[in-house]
């Protein structure tokens, strides 16, 4: 996906770019070939032009030797009526011809040659008339037949036949030119014409990936949003528990320290009331002392005052116990924890072999079921969570069965779920979360022990990123489920403490 | 405290044999001469309380007066106060909660589940000791119902 943006990005805008480069030099190549044609065409239509007022300018001579003729022969004045008219056109039909001609590409020696010739032509007929009107007929005719005029005729119409075929050719030219620049004036603009579609073609592509980019951009956005508000939930759960915790932890340290300092206190005082009945007793001189006092004081030595040092003694002790028991669950909360993959039948087949000699004792057995997952994880907190509920499973059996205890686990989600599943006595339905707290035991008080096993338990599989759940039925057995972060690293990056 | 023939037998329910020993010479200390059953553990008292029944019934007639604490080691003293209270025929005996905890809540819960008298164990000694003695001066003059 990263790739496939990155690609498309950087490939299809800059096609678009050629493509628009491409169109322009289309566009500018229709103007060019558009503009040939023009001129072409305009050329061409300039040689036509020019050969008709050749010609015309042809006609005109011809019809002043027409004319010419037809006056020599009946020398009535009424033909000479066209060779007035050409003679007064002819000299300004030359005029504006001449630079035509050139232009054309027509030789100055033979746009000069036909004026000379014209002008020749002209003088022979003004010649011949003049005779006529002198009455000199016989002179005019003679003149008439040197074929003077005829020749410097038809010196004229060759050289009209050379301006025809230069005009004609110029036009022909002219008519190709013109046609090349509209054949590739129509190539260029189909060219523009696909190349335009294709440009919005490649314009409309962009703009609907480009949409649906930014539709897939806001969907995860949206999705992080919700897994935001699901991690604050649950950060906000994990602290609400915590602060639980705190509280019946700080609950529990205050009364079962206060406990046995009341002792250390209490016994201080009886004591101090034994010490003093001891003393006043031996204060007295040996004649005062009565049956009574000498009881008393032989019940503080003998009685109260062992009592009370043993109480004391005990309620020190058990306030070392204590905080010792608290300083150690102190330390397995801020031990660093050491994720490595561990298989987990492994593990605890090393755990059951540590407990061997009790399971031989009680006659007790562990099956470890061959389907437990691996995990990635503590190898020690591991031990000693499965070590305290495998030690509990043995402890609490049901005297009247051989303790059978099961392990199996699934994985799921990125969890491992991990059931020991004993046939001991069970644990009455209000135990089951009294269980967990510290300095807490369950059932009649029979066996050895101190409430922290299960406490400990809970706080180290809270620290794998899990947690322990308890099932049981009173009598029949108890399932301990221990859910773990399959990899407790990932536990650590969702906030787990 | 004589009532009849039957004198008042107290029960104590405590989990610290240290306490269960002072509060037992403070509260001779203040006169009280009746016999003291002490129990260590929630399910001992229990048993002892509602006898193979399960109803109480082994104490017919008798006057009982419980000395509970809270913070006991296999059930919380709230427990046996409902189990005491639920039985048919201990449902209204006496039941004084002596306990070191004097959180408002635990106090409200266990006026609501039937103690009759709580008691908080103040923390230091000449307080305590004041406190049973009173308690025990207190014991003197109460009547206590016999078990029905």
């Amino acid at each position: 996906m990263l790739i496939g943006r990155s690609v498309f990005t950087r490939f299809v805008p800059l096609l678009l770019f050629a493509g628009a480069v491409l169109l322009l030099a289309l566009v500018l190549a229709s103007l060019r070939f558009a503009t040939l044609t023009r001129q072409s065409s305009h050329e061409a239509l300039d040689a036509a032009r020019l050969n008709n007022r050749a010609m015309q300018l042809l006609t005109l001579v011809q019809d002043a030797e027409t004319s010419q003729r037809g006056y020599l022969i009946t020398g009535e004045e009424k033909y000479l009526g066209p060779f007035k008219r050409a003679q007064a056109l002819i000299a300004l039909h030359f005029l504006s011809v001449s630079g035509d001609m050139m232009k054309a590409g027509i030789s100055h020696v033979t746009v000069e040659r036909l004026k000379r010739l014209v002008d020749d032509k002209l003088g022979e007929m003004r010649d011949t008339i003049g005779l006529k009107k002198a009455g000199r007929d016989a002179e005019a005719i003679a003149v008439v037949q040197t074929d003077s005029g005829k020749r410097v005729m038809d010196e004229i119409r060759e050289i009209m036949t050379r301006i025809d075929a230069i005009t004609g050719n110029i036009g022909f030219q002219r008519e190709e030119t013109m046609a090349n620049a509209a054949k590739w004036l129509l190539i260029s603009i189909t060219g523009g014409a696909v190349l335009l579609v294709i440009l919005v073609g490649g314009a409309i592509f962009l703009a609907v990936v480009h949409a649906r980019q930014l539709e897939v951009a806001r969907q995860a956005l949206a999705e992080q949003n919700d897994m935001l508000e699901v991690r604050i939930k649950q950060r906000t759960q994990f602290l609400e528990r915590a602060n639980r915790e705190l509280q019946s932890y700080s609950y529990i340290v205050g009364h079962d320290l206060r406990a046995p300092l009341v002792n250390i206190m209490g016994f201080t005082s009886e004591l101090e009331r034994a010490a003093a009945i001891f003393a006043d007793y031996m204060k007295r001189s040996p004649d005062t002392r009565d049956d009574i006092t000498e009881k008393l004081a032989r019940e503080a030595v003998d009685g109260d005052i062992p009592e009370a040092l043993g109480f004391i003694r005990s309620s020190m002790k058990r306030m070392d116990d204590l905080i010792n028991e608290i300083l150690r669950l102190a330390r397995a909360g801020s031990r660093q924890l050491n994720a490595e993959p561990l298989n987990l039948v492994e593990l605890l087949s090393e755990t059951v072999a540590s407990l061997q000699h009790r399971l031989d004792e009680t006659g007790s057995s562990v099956v470890l079921s061959p389907g437990l997952p691996p995990v990635v994880s503590d190898r020690l907190a591991l031990q000693q969570i499965f070590g305290n509920l495998l030690d509990n499973a043995v402890k609490y059996a049901d005297p009247s069965r051989r303790a059978v205890i099961h392990v199996s686990g699934t994985i799921a989600n990125g969890f491992a779920v991990i059931d020991v599943a004993d046939n001991g006595r069970g644990i009455a339905e209000r135990d089951r979360e009294r269980i967990f707290e510290l300095f807490r035991r369950s059932g009649p008080q029979d066996r050895p022990g101190d409430g922290i096993g299960l406490a400990h338990v809970r706080a180290l599989v809270r620290r794998l990123g899990g947690d322990v759940a308890v099932k049981s039925v009173l009598g029949e057995g108890t399932t301990f489920v221990v859910t773990l972060a399959a990899d407790v690293r990932s536990a650590r990056d969702r906030g787990e403490p | 405290m004589n009532q009849g023939l039957h004198p008042v037998v107290i029960i104590m329910i405590e989990d610290d044999q240290g306490h269960a020993r002072l509060i037992e010479k403070n509260i001779r200390r203040a006169g009280v001469t009746n016999d003291i059953v002490p129990f260590e553990t929630g399910l001992a008292a229990l048993s002892y309380l509602l006898g193979p029944d399960g109803s109480g019934k082994v104490h017919e007639g008798k006057p009982l007066l419980i000395l509970l604490d809270l913070n006991l080691p296999d059930m919380t003293g709230m427990d046996i106060l409902a189990r005491v209270r639920e039985s048919t025929h201990l449902h209204h005996i006496m039941v004084i909660v002596l306990t070191t905890t004097d959180d408002p809540v635990e106090v409200h819960r266990c006026y609501d589940l039937g103690a009759n008298v709580y008691v908080a164990k103040p923390m230091e000694y000449e307080k305590f000791v004041n406190a049973i003695q009173q308690l025990g001066l207190f014991l003197l003059v109460v009547t206590v119902p016999e078990v029905s």
